[in-house]
């Protein structure tokens, strides 16, 4: 079973001298969604085109079901792209873009036409056939591309940030509807991009990289549950993360918290981030001293930015309603302290 | 305030007037008189069956269309291929390169000419297969040598505005290079394709020092019949004819042009920059660079080094033999091609229609940047055609226009640099409008929230960039003049030559030592004009998208 699918082992790409990516090893079960995330610059978009040929690889070997693809060019691999800006063709019509795909496989008219119009059903564009891909709106360009990139039936699509430049309900319902169609598909998929959120709508799983490196690899709820270092929970949105004094106790490293003192769990490592998630603090008189900074709504949620005595500042999850600058007072236990290493091992 | 704005339209209107009352003036009867009464010469009933009833016609003209058709489509093939290479590759010394490819645009079609009669020397070609003088390959050859920096300057300028990524999502779609190069690639390219080919059509069809430098008494294009029949037969109705023949397939050919830049539009930009030598394979890279490298400077750059060569090579080895009696015409032989006055000449003519170019540009740029569309749409095609229209028409229309009492003009001394601005004033209102149109308004707006009056957004704003354009402009029409031959071979007298005729008196002598002054004569025309260049990139300007 574990052989279906994509698996990318020890791959790195290296242009001009300068290392893009290293090392990067994964793999995706056939019919499953794999999300990438991580920031801008990190090396997602050249993860994809290696993945597809576009950019030749340094190191390393790329296989779908156990066979090696490195040997076939781009255009006999078989895995679609979908650009984030679309690149549809700007001197053809929409029905032209689309049967791009189906002309390069020699697949007769009559055969194509049907399949073009299939898939213009699918992604809800029927009757803009003719049209100029010029006259599209953001959305429309992106189901035409989404249109185009399946119509060769690709063993796997690769979606680099397809939904970037879009406004927020616009995107909420393009992610709806495309992956409506790509799971009713059964396509296996690839989903770059630098949204916590929009990953966790989409993955089964996650892959969370920076700087050509892959920071954690798993289950989207796992990886969350438990990130592997400060990086890893930055990416996934985590919100309160602050760099702790060190303190020694009996020879051993701890952290003296206002909440109480806690151990570290390796003390040789050299440097650690703590992580407290906003729902584990709670507003209480017994608690310690906090100014409020500002009120945030992430996601619709409201969270309470305080700073605690002077020295660093959490989000506290809460429906109550505090002016800026007012005093409160915070409790936390401190089994709710996550520990982190500050980088990647 | 609205006292402010008042003046300020005030100014405007006037200014407006004004720049249409100048321009028209100058063109009326400069060029659409004199070319005017070209038409009247040449439509005569029985001047007109003559003409077309002779095979020597349809000979000129058929010889005309297809050495055009085939140096525009080897320039065209040639240029795509360099431009790809400029597009797709980064390395050392890629800016030098591109100017040097861009050099035998600028350069004038005496230098060419000349530069190709010396490599016909140097290599013994006389007489061989492959001869370049008095022979069509020549004339191809030369044009290509012009043409082929239009195409990668057009061409060139367009290409790396591609969204590259529309090209790796058609290697996804299972298309290879090839099918992707030809489904994707070329017709984003094909606008700008069309136009820099009908420009290059439109030069190779006008052309006239090639032709008649390299390709000699027998071969004949309209250009040199009309000169030919003009100066040396004075049959002026068979000239007119000929000229009114040209001038109808110029306008088609400029109708092409312009309706081709018209639909070359910016592509979207592709939000990434890509460096595309990391999608190639290192040695197709390799492969293209080296030959696109060998065919810049061997095929672009040797014919100038063998026309370095050639002006120093005297009987008693290298020197400045030449060169010396250029400017000291000691000899009495050498003292009747009056090479220092022509020297001297094209310097102070080219100057004086580089003022009156760039005078008249720019108000002919007011005319083509009116918020109303009438008059700007109607001042860029009236200013169009001038623009296409060749040297040697516009020398015999002033020839046959302006002889009457009032306006004789025809051996006034300045009336070569009148002719020669022509086409300056063309290139300068171009250049000038271009730049005014492309500046992006969000500027002006900025500067007005900024506190600065209409004034001050004009001293500011505007007025840097239009003064970096005028320079742009006015060397380029600096340049055009100092090179022109067409016009000036009609009005140049013999006693005041300009170097362009001087070179064509010397090479119509034989023996070594005119041969030598005239390969020096070009070197000395080349360097002008490479200096002239030289100072128009400095300014930034990218001249030849506005052409």
């Amino acid at each position: 079973m574990k052989s279906e699918g994509l698996r990318v082992a020890g791959l790195s790409v290296h242009l001009n001298e300068t290392p893009i990516l290293s090392d990067i090893n994964f793999e995706i079960r056939a019919g499953e969604t794999l999300a990438i995330l991580g920031p801008s610059g990190c090396g997602k978009s050249t993860l994809l085109k290696s993945i597809s040929g576009l950019v030749p690889i340094t190191t390393g070997d790329i296989f779908w079901n156990l066979q090696s693809l490195l040997s076939s060019p781009v255009h006999k691999r078989g895995i679609g792209l979908m650009f984030q800006n679309h690149a549809l063709f700007p001197h053809k019509t929409v029905q032209e873009n689309v049967r791009f795909g189906l002309e390069m496989k020699k697949i007769p008219k009559g055969q194509s036409d049907d399949a073009v119009r299939e898939l213009l059903d699918l992604v809800g564009l029927r009757g803009y056939e003719s049209r100029s891909v010029q006259t599209l709106s953001g959305g429309e360009s992106q189901r035409v591309a989404l249109a185009r990139a399946l119509a060769p039936e690709p063993k796997l699509i690769m979606l680099d940030e397809p939904f970037n430049a879009l406004d927020r309900s616009l995107r909420r319902r393009l992610i709806e509807e495309i992956y409506g169609i790509l799971t009713s598909l059964g396509i296996t998929t690839i989903h770059v991009t630098h949204d916590s959120e929009e990953a966790s709508q989409v993955a089964d799983s996650v892959l969370l990289m920076d700087n050509g490196k892959i920071m954690d690899h798993g289950e989207f709820s796992e990886v969350i549950k438990s990130p592997k270092n400060a990086i890893s929970a930055e990416l996934l949105g985590l919100q309160t993360l602050w760099k702790p004094k060190l303190e020694n106790k009996n020879g051993l490293h701890g952290l003296n918290s206002p909440w109480g003192y806690k151990e570290f769990p390796e003390p040789t490592a050299s440097s650690y981030k703590v992580l407290v998630r906003p729902e584990n603090i709670k507003v209480d008189p017994a608690g310690v001293e906090a100014v409020v900074l500002n009120n945030v709504y992430i996601s619709g949620q409201k969270l309470v930015k305080c700073s605690v005595l002077d020295s660093f500042s959490v989000h506290v999850k809460t429906d109550e309603e505090f002016s800026i600058g007012q005093s409160i007072k915070l409790l936390l236990n401190l089994e709710d302290i996550e520990i982190l290493l500050e980088h990647a091992e | 305030m609205p006292n402010v704005n008042a003046t300020v339209k005030k100014i405007s209107a006037l200014t407006t007037v004004i720049a249409f009352l100048i321009v028209s003036a100058f063109y009326t009867v400069f060029y659409f008189y004199p070319v005017g009464k070209v038409l009247n010469y040449g439509t005569g009933f029985s001047t007109v069956s003559r003409v077309f009833n002779s095979s020597a016609t349809w000979k000129v003209i058929w010889f005309t269309t297809w050495q055009a058709i085939v140096s525009t489509f080897i320039s065209v093939i040639v240029g795509i291929c360099i431009a790809n290479v400029f597009t797709k590759f980064e390395f050392r010394g890629k800016q030098v390169l591109k100017a040097l490819a861009i050099i035998p645009f600028v350069m004038p079609t005496v230098v060419v000419a000349t530069a190709f009669i010396s490599v016909n020397d140097f290599l013994h070609l006389n007489g061989t297969p492959f001869s370049l003088q008095g022979s069509t390959l020549g004339i191809i050859v030369a044009h290509v040598f012009f043409n082929t920096a239009i195409v990668i300057r057009t061409v060139g300028s367009i290409w790396p505005q591609i969204d590259f990524e529309s090209e790796m999502a058609a290697r996804t779609l299972g298309a290879n290079s090839c099918t992707t190069f030809f489904r994707v690639t070329l017709p984003q390219l094909k606008t700008s394709i069309f136009a820099s080919a009908s420009l290059a059509f439109l030069f190779t069809f006008t052309s006239f020092g090639v032709i008649l430098l390299l390709g000699g008494l027998e071969k004949a294009t309209l250009e040199t019949e009309i000169w030919r029949y003009a100066t040396q037969r004075t049959d002026f109705e068979t000239a007119a004819t000929l000229g009114i023949i040209q001038l109808v397939i110029i306008i088609i050919m400029l109708a092409v042009n312009t309706r081709s830049r018209s639909l070359i539009t910016p592509a979207k930009k592709s939000a990434a920059a890509y460096n595309r030598s990391n999608y190639t394979n290192p040695r197709l890279i390799r492969l293209r660079l080296t030959s696109c490298i060998v065919f810049i400077t061997g095929f672009l750059g040797l014919p100038f080094a063998i026309l370095i060569e050639r002006s120093l090579s005297a009987s008693n080895g290298y020197s400045f033999q030449y060169y010396k009696q250029i400017f000291l015409e000691s000899s009495e032989r050498f003292s009747i091609f009056g090479t220092r006055r022509a020297i001297f000449n094209s310097l102070l003519w080219a100057s004086l229609a580089m003022v009156i170019a760039t005078i008249l540009g720019l108000l002919a740029a007011v005319l083509m940047t009116h918020k109303s569309k009438k008059i700007s749409r109607s001042s860029d095609i009236f200013l169009l055609l001038p623009l296409g229209t060749s040297g040697v028409l516009i020398g015999f229309g002033i020839i046959v226009g302006l002889n009457t009492s009032i306006l004789d003009v025809r051996s006034e001394w300045w009336i070569v640099p009148v002719a020669q601005s022509i086409l300056g004033v063309g290139f300068v209102s171009r250049i000038v409008s271009t730049a005014i149109t492309n500046q992006d308004p969000e500027l002006k707006q900025a500067a007005q929230t900024l506190g600065a009056g209409p004034a001050k957004v004009w001293w500011h704003i505007d007025m840097p960039i239009v003064s970096r354009s005028l320079v742009a402009g006015a060397t380029f029409a600096f340049a055009i003049a100092i090179g022109e031959f067409g016009a000036t071979a009609f009005l140049a007298r013999p006693q005041r030559p300009t170097i362009p005729t001087a070179v064509f008196n010397l090479l119509g002598r034989p023996g070594a030592a005119t041969f030598g002054q005239a390969m020096a004569l070009s070197v000395i025309l080349a360097l002008i004009t490479a200096t002239a260049v030289s100072l128009l990139e400095r300014t930034g300007q990218v001249v030849g998208n506005e052409i």
